[in-house]
């Protein structure tokens, strides 16, 4: 019982850290003291001090409007391209492991192409030969890993539909759509809801990577990664300081993304029978 | 000069959300040292749970009170380090699923070597002769070529022998053989009650066996332990408990079998359900008031036999 | 036999994967925004080009042949060794990819031993200490270095390391395996987390395993129950993961190599990409698709040596 509570209360901790931040992206116009775009030459490089908290960058822009602004393109954008890809992933793998036979043999051989491919290598150069914008970036997100969902997606429903009560439903009459919607895809949610942190954890951090090679979120929005990249870079022997607020923004949002990952893996799953000894 | 091994109000229980789950309930008894004992009983009876907490074997959700004496050792308050120099030695375990027991990717060499070497009286080139030999007694022909080869090339009455080996490996002076023919055919049923009654005979072992194979119980064991919802409600002789069953629980257990009419035990009686009572109350054919409301004791039998139930008091 | 056949299946299925990779780099060059006629023209000085400019340029670069004509051309040349010229200095692509190759090689396969070492030891060592507090602190350990963008640790561990503590270079090549140290615990910090996550996980599974029962029960130490048996079990799963991460630091490394300027395939895309220079990133796609391809061949032959069931009985590919 006390461990179920211990559980609690860390999900209660990661939920409102999660909250918090992304509370902070919405309420940003709010929340900022100054314009996350506005340049000022007279005022480059400033360290830490009471007008600029978190000190400004190389063109004078304050460091912490734009740490407050930055995660605002990049979740929404890791959001919309997990979402995507997982909801390619949904589709392809309902119809591999729904219909069976020719057309689930044609979606595996496809699959593993895809799976042998190196991801982030032709996720980098897809970004790189396509335009810069927030399409291209979900494009290649979408490309890369809609492969591992489509593959799970497909194995629990092949194991949903080999039950006994799905033959039953037939019999009865109900129609492909009915069963799928009725009783497919609610015995898959658990496994969608946990692949989604998952993955999402994952995919913030190849946007970060990709903002910070100058092929993500585009200068001048303001973004963690680009902001590591951009100023922090060239300037971080003189002015650390810009390295860190970005940097520990990006890893506070994935991190507290993996441990919800985590608990409700532990809460979700059932499973969980170690250690044979006293 | 081999101990018995004696339990005191045993409990092994798990926690769930529902509360805690008993699978051995107060459980109190001695097994002597030279004799077969069998422990019969329903799935869920709680009998395998028994057994391999004789070993401190349960999985870490279990939870456990009560005392285990091995001689003059108690098996609980005893440093796991200290248990292990046991383990093997001085208690074999035979598992149940020999299918599962044996590591997929060792060779039976190794598995069967480091059993005798890791109590560390043997070189390891002596523990491979003594496997050899092991192996030459339970019938294999070419115990070398098996040797080299691995579980998952074996069928299921080779690796029954080779888990029985192993049990035995270290010579122990007693042997716990869980559920021996659980899911075997009537061949091979027959090779395993063969392959203990050697045990017994060439190894003089003193044994446990946990089974729900009537049958061979009668056959292999000296005095039998009846299991109910995780407390012995009666033991005796085999002779006595399978010819003369005195516990509605062994009786309707024993006649439920095919050769004694295949009577079966009743389902609960739904108004029986709540209660304070003996736990075979709301299935008890012979159930009466008083049943419901007290817990009966051990009686002990004109025969030297014990049973848990008011209708012997 | 078994072993023949299974490795047979495995290069049976290497031929699709790498056709895979030929196609995805091919249409990577279609795909590219931009009339690559007029790119092309502009390239060589015309500015203005006529119709039959055009129609000429069209005719020299193929592309008035249909789509997948133009596909066995260019795989016919790439697997001659001839991945065309890059439009900025005119290089053979070939030549200069796999110049840069073993440098991105050595990094990845330094960060690859990395990752391999202390994934699996830790997790091995987390296993071992299961609940306790060395558990829960090395757990979350490897949770935060999962949750770590390599390329801040890169930047965080030149400040510390070499800005700070003046112990490492914090560019180059040119020291040896003390310059390599930096981008390869950048480049393998979240596969350490991963590696070490899954393999804490996968060796707890198989302590609740039968077999892992019988060998406490043969009284066995600790030790051997888990290294003898549950490790060695939970290798094959283990070798699996880690193949896959090897596309990860091959990806990586493109963002590591910029940080620590180091001339390896990694900087030479960026700068391809930055240039919009397509006939590189082409053959960077088809040259680090193959390594990979290979590398994962490699790993999944070492499934021989810990998987006897595959060795003996041919398994499954």
């Amino acid at each position: 019982m006390t461990r179920r509570k211990k559980q609690n209360l860390q999900l209660i901790m990661v939920c409102s850290i999660l909250l918090a931040i992304v509370l902070m992206t919405i309420f940003a116009p709010w929340l900022a003291p100054y314009d996350p775009l506005e340049v000022n030459m007279d005022l480059r490089l400033l360290p830490p001090c009471c007008a600029h908290l978190l000190g400004t960058d190389a063109l004078g822009r304050d460091v912490l409007s734009r740490v407050i602004y930055g995660g605002r393109a990049s979740l929404l954008l890791a959001v919309a391209a997990t979402a995507c890809s997982m909801g390619v992933g949904l589709v392809i793998g309902i119809i591999a492991g729904y219909c069976g036979g020719i057309v689930d043999g044609i979606i595996t051989a496809i699959s593993n192409i895809f799976q042998g491919l190196p991801g982030m290598v032709l996720m980098i150069a897809l970004v790189g030969v396509l335009e810069r914008n927030s399409k291209s970036i979900i494009l290649a997100l979408v490309i890369t890993s809609w492969v591992g969902f489509s593959r799970l997606v497909r194995g629990e429903v092949m194991k949903v539909k080999s039950e006994m009560y799905i033959e039953g439903m037939r019999c009865l009459g109900s129609g492909h759509l009915r069963i799928i919607l009725r009783h497919v895809l609610p015995n898959i949610r658990t496994n969608v809801i946990l692949q989604f942190t998952t993955r999402l954890g994952r995919v913030v951090l190849s946007v970060a990577g990709l903002s910070y090679l100058g092929l993500g979120i585009q200068p001048p929005t303001p973004d963690w990664g680009e902001m590591v990249s951009g100023t922090a870079r060239r300037y971080f022997r003189s002015a650390p300081h810009l390295l860190w607020a970005p940097g520990l923004c990006i890893i506070l949002l994935t991190l507290s993304i993996n441990l919800l990952g985590d608990l409700l893996r532990d809460r979700l799953d059932v499973k969980q029978d170690s250690v044979k000894e006293l | 000069m081999v101990p018995d091994i004696e339990i005191q109000h045993l409990s092994v229980y798990f926690d769930t959300a529902q509360g805690p789950v008993y699978a051995v309930n107060d459980l109190s008894t001695i097994f002597r040292a030279g004799r077969i004992s069998g422990v019969i009983g329903e799935s869920g009876s709680g009998k395998s749970v028994m057994g391999m907490s004789l070993l401190r074997l349960l999985p870490n959700t279990a939870r456990v009170t009560g005392k285990c004496f091995f001689g003059p050792h108690e098996l609980y308050s005893m440093p796991l380090r200290q248990l292990r120099k046991l383990r093997g030695a001085a208690i074999g375990l035979i598992p149940q699923n020999p299918g599962t027991s044996l590591d997929p990717v060792m060779k039976l060499r190794r598995q069967l070597t480091e059993a005798i070497t890791t109590h560390g009286k043997r070189s390891r080139k002596e523990a491979e002769a003594q496997a050899a030999k092991l192996l030459q007694q339970f019938g294999f022909e070419e115990p070398e070529r098996i040797l080299n080869q691995y579980s998952f090339q074996m069928s299921g009455g080779m690796n029954q022998r080779l888990v029985s080996a192993l049990g035995l490996a270290c010579r122990p002076g007693w042997v716990i053989a869980d559920e021996p023919t659980k899911g075997l055919d009537a061949v091979i049923r027959n090779q395993v009650y063969t392959v203990l009654r050697q045990i017994y005979a060439e190894h003089h072992c003193s044994m446990i066996v946990i089974t729900h194979d009537l049958a061979l119980a009668r056959r292999l064991c000296d005095d039998i332990r009846v299991l109910y919802m995780g407390q012995i409600i009666e033991q005796g002789t085999a002779e006595e408990v399978m010819e003369h069953p005195y516990h509605p629980y062994t009786a309707g257990l024993i006649y439920s079998l095919p050769s004694r009419g295949m009577v079966p035990i009743p389902l609960p009686d739904p108004n029986r359900l709540s209660h304070s009572g003996c736990p075979f109350y709301p299935r008890c054919p012979k159930a009466t008031a008083r049943c419901g409301k007290e817990k009966p004791g051990d009686y002990l039998l004109p025969t030297g036999g014990k049973v848990r139930c008011f209708l012997y008091e | 036999m078994a072993i023949l056949k299974y490795i047979g299946r495995r290069l049976l299925v290497l031929i699709p994967v790498l056709l895979g990779i030929s196609l995805a780099a091919f249409l990577l060059g279609r795909i590219a925004p931009g009339d690559p006629v007029d790119d092309a023209l502009f390239r060589i000085g015309i500015e203005f080009p006529t119709e039959e400019d055009r129609a000429a340029m069209r005719t020299e670069l193929g592309l008035d042949k249909s789509l997948p004509e133009q596909y066995l051309d260019w795989l016919g040349k790439a697997l001659h060794g001839n991945l065309g010229r890059s439009y900025i200095g005119n290089q053979d692509i070939a030549h200069e990819l796999m110049t840069r190759l073993p440098i991105t090689l050595k990094v990845s396969l330094v960060a690859m031993l990395v990752a391999v070492i202390f994934g699996v030891g830790g997790g091995v060592l987390m296993a071992a200490c299961h609940d306790t507090w060395l558990d829960t602190v090395l757990k979350g350990l490897s949770t935060l270095l999962l949750s770590i963008p390599g390329f801040w640790l890169a930047l965080f561990l030149i400040t510390v390391f070499a800005e700070w503590l003046h112990l490492l270079p914090t560019s180059g090549l040119d020291r040896g395996l003390a310059s390599l140290i930096l981008p390869a615990v950048a480049l393998s910090a979240a596969n350490v987390g991963s590696t070490s996550r899954f393999t804490r996980g996968n060796i707890l599974s198989q302590l609740g395993e039968q077999y892992i029962v019988v060998a406490n029960a043969k009284g066995l130490s600790q030790r051997a129950v888990m290294v003898g048996h549950a490790f060695r079990n939970s290798l094959v799963p283990i070798i699996t993961l880690i193949g896959n991460y090897f596309g990860g630091i091959l990806g990586g490394s493109t963002i590591i190599e910029n940080i620590f300027a180091i001339p390896g395939l990694g900087s030479y895309v960026l700068s391809a990409i930055q240039n919009r220079d397509y006939p590189v990133i082409q053959g960077y796609v088809l040259i680090t698709g193959t390594t990979f391809v290979l590398i994962t061949l490699a790993i999944d032959l070492l499934y021989l040596a810990v998987n006897p069931k595959i060795r003996l009985q041919g398994g499954e590919a």
